[in-house]
């Protein structure tokens, strides 16, 4: 029944997932909220097939810690994954997977989400995606600043967004 | 005969002096060939098991460089450098491109190499020759200490032109390989081949300026780093503060490799917790100390990077 949206979850786990993906997966995870352990269950074995490395040492994530505060850039579609808690799912293997990435300022208007409240309790969730989305900026950063020293570079400066114009 | 006692204890001392040797004076021009060649060639960059293409047209006239890198596999995408400008183009619609890393070739970035330094902290030695994209290369290696990779260099036999980097670690495994698979060296770049093919599509781009080097200053920071791995200094440094809580950034370089310190948040009482991700040679370490975030992440073993965790203060800050 959900075969599409396990689709789309293989396709947001490649990090390829476009808005049809997301509106999929939002959509089958209110009709049963119980795909997203068996989402957190693939996520695992897809790290493990692709000998992504994960290390926990001593990952005691607790639902009843607070979130860190931090201030989160977020593009539209990762808020409403983090609210729906599908990121938070996969966010141990997402971290694995991290790449450099340019962080991308919000080119859309974020969409007003209907957040049920469990959802939105799920301090685990929470944390662990801000963790993952500090993370992302975090690399960008030290790729920007390394590649003045380090041969092995990536970013080469602080990238500005802006719409195509004829030069 | 004194005369000769100075000459022969100068003689020696710059015998010993490391940078002088052949090794570091094929680097040195390595990095200048990079930068001031004319060229044209494709590369290869793996990163773990990850593994990109790209194309790269490469001009130097009259002191002044023009790049432009394809991404050969995957999404579509084109970088244009000129001179200190950066320009990004992808076709419209495919933005996730940029969500991926954009590798520069090798050492096309760095303004000049610290010999000296990298001197203090790398073991230079020449370990043979091999063929890379038809081309006869010498194999340079750098070992440092257990805190950091050795990198292996295959430099063109005439021009020192780059062929081929690795970095590895300390059982020998290629953590992330560069390499040249075609190249000519010396090409004859007409401006056409400079021009990108996105740039009249439909395109969005991104625009970038290097940003002027400010002197790191870290000394009124909250952090204080009471272990570095030896040999590696202050390269830059970052910091704000609000109701949010502090944040104060920190890159450290030995001249080669690098790492960077992330302090942020507030002083929360929080649950022991951290978690460790490596990508190539990348690891990234992140962690919780007096209750603040804290995020080690650079081209250095995990080993390294938990020792600076473990050696890190963080003082409450005067609010």
């Amino acid at each position: 029944m959900h075969a599409k949206a396990n689709e789309s979850f293989s396709a947001f786990l490649d990090g390829e997932a476009s808005e049809i993906d997301v509106q999929r997966m939002l959509k089958a995870l209110d009709d049963q909220p119980a795909l997203l352990s068996q989402w957190h269950g693939l996520s695992k074995a897809k790290a493990g097939l692709q000998g992504e490395v994960l290390i926990d040492t001593a990952l005691t994530f607790d639902a009843a810690v607070p979130a860190v505060g931090v201030a989160v850039h977020n593009a539209g579609w990762r808020l409403r994954l983090q609210q729906a808690g599908i990121a938070a799912a996969v966010a141990l293997v997402v971290i694995t997977g991290a790449r450099y990435s340019l962080e991308l300022q919000p080119s859309a208007p974020v969409l007003a989400t209907v957040v049920t409240p469990e959802r939105i309790n799920n301090a685990l969730a929470q944390q662990q995606f801000e963790a993952q989305l500090r993370l992302d900026l975090y690399l960008r950063e030290h790729a920007e600043q390394a590649s003045f020293t380090t041969g092995h570079v990536v970013v080469p400066a602080q990238l500005r967004w802006l719409e195509a114009q004829p030069e | 005969m004194r005369s000769y006692l100075y000459l022969s204890v100068l003689l020696a001392l710059v015998g010993a002096a490391p940078v002088q040797a052949m090794e570091w004076q094929w680097l040195n021009a390595m990095r200048q060939a990079v930068q001031d060649t004319s060229y044209r060639g494709d590369y290869i960059h793996r990163r773990g098991d990850q593994t990109n293409a790209y194309s790269i047209v490469h001009r130097f006239d009259q002191g002044q460089a023009v790049e432009l890198l394809r991404q050969l596999d995957g999404d579509m995408l084109e970088i244009l450098r000129d001179g200190l400008r950066t320009v990004c183009y992808f076709p419209d619609g495919s933005e996730a491109a940029l969500t991926h890393a954009v590798p520069a070739a090798p050492f096309s970035q760095v303004a000049e190499l610290d010999l000296q330094r990298i001197g203090e902290n790398y073991h230079a030695h020449a370990s043979g020759e091999q063929r890379v994209a038809g081309f006869n290369a010498r194999i340079i290696e750098l070992k440092g200490d257990e805190w950091r990779y050795s990198q292996r260099f295959w430099l063109e036999t005439e021009s020192n032109f780059l062929l081929q980097s690795e970095l590895i670690d300390p059982s020998g495994v290629i953590l992330e390989q560069f390499r040249f698979t075609r190249l000519e060296i010396g090409a004859t770049i007409e401006a056409a081949e400079l021009v990108p093919s996105l740039k009249d599509s439909a395109v969005l781009q991104q625009v970038a300026f290097r940003p002027p080097v400010d002197v790191p200053n870290d000394a009124d920071y909250n952090s204080q780093l009471d272990w570095l791995p030896v040999g590696f200094s202050l390269a830059h440094s970052e910091a704000h503060q609000d109701s949010t809580g502090i944040y104060e950034q920190r890159t450290f370089s030995d001249g080669l490799a690098s790492f960077s310190v992330f302090i942020e948040g507030l002083a929360l009482p929080a649950a022991d917790q951290s978690a460790l991700a490596k990508m190539g040679a990348t690891t990234a370490l992140m962690t919780s100390v007096s209750g603040y975030s804290v995020t080690i992440i650079g081209e250095i073993p995990v080993m390294t990077a938990k020792k600076i965790a473990q050696m890190l203060s963080i003082a409450t800050p005067a609010l």
